[in-house]
């Protein structure tokens, strides 16, 4: 009884521990979302707390419409869960609906991820400082407008809420573009990736372009090298940047020109990815069936390898044979006894017809079956 | 439709009843260490042997549930390594189940070939560990093996072309066929 009590007592007390995380630690993932997700916990002022984060924002307060810019921001934080996982939007406005730049006219190049989202998710190192950056193509309207940073996460401490920090808004105020501006193609995006060991060229689409130029570095290196172009299409430009391997990730910076203005770009960032994987599924079941045969062969072999050797009494099945066939064992006994076989001569003699005599040797006898001389008993030889 | 709701119940049966044929297993191997232990011994062994014998045919269902939930099964090296450890954990669980029924429940007993036993519980136990946490990681972006100080690298495989996988199958079918036709013959052991 005591044993069934203390039983139900660990299946219970296993049972309620899985009650202590009803939270999504884990975040939802790099995408374009609305402010607080469109209205998570996060966004619940009764669930919700505010973050102690500082967010700080350092960008131009000005941009050219329909020409690149970039919005660089800077989060301090030190009270965050165990995960140290942090969600950071970039948002045109804070009302849960709506909130994305491209909503208000913005086009992201670059996201700090090397994709085109506007949240992000990152692991705050311990220092606590995060610093991020997003390309952008400014809105091709003129105008004020502006851009917010959001921040949430978690505490990680029982009883915990989700935390929500925002910045305040950056005003940008947005000019008309120079005639002739040289920049990116409004609806050119940046590659976010190549391919380990893949040296084909990067192409950039561009308008009033002449000419480009275009320096990379490795990610955290301080010198940067120049790389070679060649025109592509109209409007394009094919840029030979070498290949990376691992997970190394390469800035790069574009300065486009037209013989009147020469714009230099933001730096752009480009990861490396594994080759694309060339598994099928008829080729995953066959591999798996051949470990799986090939196991078993091993080990059926080993078993009959290393079974107890078996014993001369095992292997003598003589009683058992007999026991079988007692009809035949039977008749055998009933049989009549054959008669004993004339024993073999021992004792060598003329009259034999083994042994031959011959008038040379008077004491000897020829032993035909061993073909040797033998003494003759009657001629007192080998006596 | 149903084909991720039957993964789940499947792969929840196999695992288990699995993992409790690996470690019944495991269980009786300890017990010819103890004096007495005769009685747990022959429990253990009956309930591995039994739990094995279900969990056998539910690998392969569970495989192909999985496959049928998945809209690129084997496209990817995480559903990869799944078809790779599936084909471990059976021949492990397969080999463990062939060896109680060649030789019965004195296998335990004889100290060769009740290590071999414990080599396929072991490696059986293992491989559905892994196999449980790829699944995990697959679905809910955390698993058991998270706990390690260094988490195995199931992000890459071992893909060898699709035909060399078809001439290494019919090779490992010729060589159990081998291994059970020509192989040293065997005999049950005293209890």
């Amino acid at each position: 009884m005591r044993g069934r009590l203390f039983a139900l007592t660990i299946v219970a007390t296993m049972l309620l521990a899985t009650q202590g995380s009803v939270a999504n630690p884990g975040g939802e993932g790099n995408d374009d979302r609305d402010f607080t997700c469109g209205g998570s916990c996060h966004g619940d002022p009764s669930l919700s707390g505010v973050s102690s984060a500082v967010i700080a924002i350092d960008s131009s307060a000005t941009a050219f419409a329909g020409t690149a810019y970039q919005f660089d921001t800077t989060i301090e934080i030190h009270e965050i869960s165990h995960s140290r996982l942090l969600g950071v939007f970039l948002l045109g406005s804070t009302n849960g609906n709506g909130d994305q730049p491209s909503d208000h006219g913005w086009t992201i190049i670059q996201d700090p991820a090397g994709a085109t989202d506007n949240y992000v998710e990152v692991s705050v190192p311990n220092t606590g400082i995060v610093s991020l950056s997003w390309v952008l193509n400014a809105p091709s309207t003129t105008g004020d407008t502006e851009l917010f940073i959001a921040v949430q996460h978690g505490a990680g401490y029982p009883g915990d809420v989700a935390y929500l920090g925002v910045s305040d808004a950056h005003s940008i105020e947005v000019n008309p573009v120079p005639a002739n501006m040289p920049g990116f193609a409004p609806d050119w995006t940046a590659p976010n990736y190549r391919v380990t060991g893949d040296t084909s060229p990067v192409s950039i689409m561009t308008q009033n372009v002449t000419d480009i130029a275009v320096e990379w570095k490795l990610e955290g290196e301080s010198f940067s090298h120049q790389a070679s172009v060649e025109a592509g299409g109209e409007d394009e430009w094919l840029v030979h940047l070498p290949a990376t391997m691992g997970e190394s990730r390469m800035v790069y910076r574009v300065t486009t020109s037209n013989g009147q203005f020469d714009v230099v770009q933001p730096w752009l960032t480009m990861g490396t990815a594994p080759p694309e994987f060339d598994g099928t599924v008829w080729g995953a079941r066959a591999q798996g069936f051949a470990g799986a045969f090939m196991i078993i062969a091993l080990f059926v072999t080993l078993q009959g390898i290393l079974q107890p050797a078996r014993k001369k009494d095992d292997l003598d099945h003589t009683a058992e044979v007999e026991a079988s066939e007692p009809t035949q064992a039977a008749e055998e006994s009933a049989a009549p006894m054959p008669e004993p076989e004339p024993e073999e001569e021992t004792v060598p003699s003329a009259d034999s017809e083994r042994y031959e005599k011959y008038d040379e040797h008077p004491d000897l006898l020829w032993d035909l079956v061993e073909e040797k001389w033998v003494d003759d008993p009657n001629a007192g030889g080998g006596q | 439709m149903f084909a991720i709701t039957f993964h789940h119940l499947i792969v929840g049966l196999a695992t288990g009843i699995a993992t409790l044929s690996c470690a019944s297993a495991l269980g009786a191997w300890i017990s010819t260490y103890f004096v007495g232990g005769s009685k747990a011994r022959a429990y253990l062994d009956r309930t591995a042997y039994m739990a094995g014998v279900v969990a056998v045919p539910m690998l392969p269902l569970a495989v192909l549930s999985g496959t049928l939930a998945m809209n690129d099964p084997g496209g990817d090296a995480m559903s990869y390594n799944k078809f790779l450890f599936a084909g471990l954990t059976i021949g492990f669980l397969v080999s463990m189940l062939v060896g109680r029924w060649r030789f019965g429940p004195g296998i335990w007993v004889e100290s060769r070939l009740s290590s071999l036993q414990v080599i396929c519980a072991v490696g059986a136990l293992v491989s559905i560990t892994i196999l449980g946490s790829i699944g995990a990681k697959m679905s809910l972006g955390e698993s058991t093996l998270d706990i390690l100080p260094i988490y195995p690298a199931f992000d890459s495989s071992i893909v060898v072309n699709q035909w060399l996988a078809l001439v290494l199958f019919l090779l490992g079918l010729g060589a159990m066929v081998v291994a059970f036709v020509l192989g040293p013959k065997d005999e049950r052991l005293p209890e």
